[in-house]
């Protein structure tokens, strides 16, 4: 099930808030554990319920090895046996992980296998390290299952969520519930009418190179490093918000990354669940920083190359993975070259160097995005051809969002010649903004106020949202 | 205490207003109802017809009609007009472009399940283009995605079309604002104008296929096609014995020919033309007619806006026939021309017909 569904708004989210209330009001924790482990499974099967035995059984053998690395300490255990009971593991994850993205598996790929293996690697790295105390299997199936988080992320760690299920649930209160909803809100917009919007103009793009010219590959390239970014943080805070609904904190997964002064900056606020889980049980087992500069640049880049084939398969993946280790590498370099002098930083200086790692950002999305590496250079090799004349009107039809449209219409603008280029222009300006100067989703809703205003506000954009959520589907009949 | 009753107060009074907002646009469209998905079209209201995969099922199910048009675009171009002129029928047209037979299959369930079927009325005719390189296709395959919500009777996946942006600015509120109300007679015309009908535009869009050494078995379309026809076609045939199918195959310009030519199953093809025509008019309540070896029209590419689509004079000349019979096909031990023999003149005309002085031209 997606968030972005009516079975979610109208059945899904109410039905389960409800029962989780009356739940927690009048019965036992076992039984509300249940109800939340039974309803994520529900929202993850509720689609493809087929893909529910790779869960479970994914789930039975971690829990069980996770319950004999947590058994007693490590001199009763024996350090090699508990060594090698993790490393089988690991093993088993590892080899499903890679077995389900990288074997041609036909149209049988479970969903989010790539997240709930993480989940779960993260709970035995923690047994191992012996962080946690022997768990039931009702919470820590919640833990790897919950579905605010399920499909997505952010990568919960064990201690976020297990402690919070010990204590007491109750109803939040109106204060966060009103939060979470804007929250919520804010995020389905940003899913459902930007990062959408954004994606159709990509797909165009992508799939006409041959009739783009270098401003309108420029749009393309920027219209992706939006969408991506509208879309997976659209996603994160939705998921936040509803979480929080039930009095479950999420990890914060993005923090203004589009405002860095350096990559080693965007990564601390893009996909940050992903960073720390790459830093703790890899970079850090790795060596981490302990064992000399060189080995340190090594462990970083290893990190990098291998979070770029997490994310895809194909040697795009691996570019672009490589284009953030290298410059990451070489970011690090620099600094510590520079050694920790504290240097000020005029406003201009800082804004150039937001704006070059914006562009770099940029860049690698193209092979993020690219289906080889040879679309991504065609797209690079339009940019830099020079070749003019006018934007794309295909490409510029993308954003005429018809609410916009008859804006346009109404303020008798549509003759003007340019009129179809208004929108697409506009909106990438104030998208541009909204990324580089306004508060974040999360960190404006922990701020937002009552009142009417805000009340309008929430419920015109979420109307909007669901309106816009199935649209009539055109096809060009003119072909036979 | 205050601020926090305001949150509730804010939190319920956005709630309230979301549900509000929701339920008004749900009534517009239920009252209005572009799709004709709940009833007949309102006296007055501009409707707009344009979306064939929206709109034919809502048609076929609320509208009035004795008769039907079925097809892909090959049928666009017929003026329901002409057949009550010709036949005294009220007709209505449901294309779909580029319709496979589970599409006919679809829209065929709605209209005989509709009240034009039902309750003492009768269908009288169904006229039905058949495409020979559709049923060739997968039984269950449509050519578009189809919005199931409007097809089925589930009511709860109705809301994938009471809560639409795209249905309350286009085909409500933009018809209110600017209205041209679509003429039904003429529903679904191509866009095509007089300019395009020419051998010049016709030739300049033209690609001839790449030459097949390996020809076609001439039995490999039977299999497919006749799981199309029992799978899609004969179950309406069979349960509608007073409903009159006037099955027709549709001129395709010579063009068509040179590219079944080049890919070598000609064969094939024209075996496909056969038992598809025998097989349906060996019932009793089918008729069919033959275009395709039609020499006058489909020799001049003048007559076509490209390789397949003539001009709407000949969906006129194709109307006339349904009424006075010319280009039916006799059925078995009746007099009049056999398919064979149709059959026949068509494989004459695509084997002795000069393609490379024709593409010379180009």
């Amino acid at each position: 099930m997606l968030f972005n569904s009516y079975s979610f708004l109208f059945l899904f989210w109410p039905v389960m808030l409800g029962l989780y209330l009356w739940c927690a009001k009048r019965h036992g924790r076992e039984l509300l554990w249940l109800l939340m482990l039974a309803g994520s499974l529900v929202f993850y099967g509720w689609n493809s319920v087929y893909y529910l035995p790779v869960l479970l059984g994914s789930m039975a053998v971690n829990y069980g090895i996770g319950y004999k690395l947590c058994g007693g300490t490590e001199e009763q255990q024996g350090g090699n046996r508990k060594k090698s009971l993790l490393a089988a593991g690991l093993l088993i994850d590892i080899l499903l992980l890679a077995c389900f993205k990288y074997l041609d598996t036909g149209t049988y790929k479970p969903l989010s296998i790539s997240f709930f293996t993480f989940t779960q690697i993260a709970f035995l790295m923690e047994c191992y390290r012996g962080n946690l105390k022997r768990t039931g299997f009702l919470p820590y199936g919640i833990y790897v299952t919950w579905f605010p988080k399920m499909i997505q992320g952010p990568i919960a760690l064990p201690g976020e969520i297990l402690p919070e299920l010990e204590k007491k649930a109750s109803f939040v209160g109106w204060e966060k519930l009103y939060k979470c909803c804007y929250l919520f809100v804010l995020g389905l917009f940003k899913k459902v009418l930007i990062a959408d919007t954004l994606g159709k103009a990509v797909d165009l793009g992508y799939e006409s190179l041959g009739t783009l010219n270098s401003a309108d590959a420029v749009i393309v390239m920027l219209a992706y490093t939006l969408q991506l970014y509208f879309d997976f943080s659209g996603y994160c805070d939705m998921a936040m918000g509803i979480s929080g609904s039930f009095g479950l904190e999420l990890p914060l997964n993005f923090d203004s990354p589009y405002r860095a002064a350096n990559i080693l900056e965007f990564w601390k606020g893009w996909h940050i669940t992903l960073t720390r889980f790459f830093t703790k049980y890899l970079y850090i087992p790795l060596g981490g920083n302990r064992k000399g500069r060189w080995r340190t640049y090594w462990n970083c880049l290893l990190v990098f190359v291998i979070s770029g084939l997490w994310h895809g398969e194909g040697i795009n993946f691996l570019i672009w993975g490589l284009m953030h280790g290298g410059l990451y590498v070489l970011t690090r370099w620099l600094l510590d070259m520079r050694g920790t002098k504290e240097r000020r930083e005029g406003k201009l200086c800082h804004g150039v160097k937001v704006f070059l790692t914006f562009l770099y950002v940029n860049a690698a999305w193209v092979f993020f995005r690219a289906a080889d590496p040879g679309e991504a250079i065609s797209l690079f090799r339009i940019m830099l051809s020079g070749k003019g004349g006018r934007l794309n009107w295909n490409l510029a039809g993308c954003f005429n969002l018809d609410e916009f449209w008859y804006v346009i219409k109404v303020l008798h603008l549509d003759s003007w010649q340019y009129a179809h280029y208004i929108l697409m222009l506009l909106l990438l300006a104030l998208l541009l903004l909204l990324i580089f100067f306004a508060p974040s989703a999360v960190n404006y809703t922990k701020k937002v106020k009552p009142g009417i205003g805000n009340g309008i506000v929430m419920a015109v954009l979420f109307v909007w949202s669901v309106l816009s959520l199935s649209g009539v589907s055109t096809f060009l009949y003119v072909n036979f | 205490m205050k601020t926090k009753n305001l949150f509730k107060r804010t939190l319920l009074f956005a709630g309230g207003l979301a549900l509000f907002l929701l339920l008004a646009a749900a009534v517009l469209v239920i009252y209005v109802d572009p799709f004709f998905h709940y009833h007949r079209p309102l006296k007055g209201f501009p409707y707009l017809i344009d979306n064939q995969l929206s709109q034919n099922p809502g048609m076929a199910k609320n509208m009035e009609y004795d008769s039907v048009i079925l097809g892909s675009s090959m049928t666009v171009n017929f003026q329901t007009d002409w057949f009550q002129e010709l036949m005294g029928l009220n007709t209505i047209k449901l294309s779909y472009s580029g319709a496979f037979p589970k599409d006919q299959s679809n829209i065929m369930k709605i209209i005989f399940d509709s009240r034009n079927n039902q309750d003492g009325h009768k269908l009288k005719k169904v006229f039905l283009g058949v495409d020979v390189t559709t049923y060739t296709g997968g039984v269950e395959e449509t050519k578009y995605p189809i919005p199931t919500y409007l097809y089925d009777k589930n009511p709860f996946n109705d809301i994938q079309y009471l809560f639409n942006k795209d249905v309350i600015l286009n085909y409500i509120l933009r018809p209110m604002a600017d209205p041209d109300p679509t003429d039904l007679s003429n529903v679904y015309a191509s866009w095509w104008t007089e300019e395009y009908y020419s051998e010049t535009w016709v030739l300049h869009n033209y690609e001839s296929p790449e030459k097949r050494t390996e020809e076609t078995e001439p039995s490999a379309y039977i299999e497919p096609v006749k799981n199309n026809l029992e799978k899609n076609i004969f179950p309406y045939i069979e349960q509608n014995p007073d409903t009159e199918f006037v099955v027709f195959f549709p001129p395709y310009s010579i063009l068509f020919w040179n590219d079944v030519q080049r890919e070598n199953h000609l064969e094939a093809t024209l075996a496909e033309y056969e038992y598809l025509a025998q097989q349906l008019n060996a019932y009793e309540n089918v008729s069919v007619y033959f275009f395709a070896d039609r020499e006058e029209i489909i020799c001049d590419l003048n007559h076509y806006a490209d390789y397949t689509h003539y001009h709407p004079r000949f969906n006129r000349f194709m109307t006339e026939c349904f009424a006075d019979g010319a280009c039916l096909v006799a059925k078995e031990g009746q007099p009049g021309l056999q398919i064979e023999e149709y059959i026949e003149h068509m494989r004459q005309i695509a084997e002795s017909f000069d393609y490379e002085e024709l593409l010379s031209r180009k």
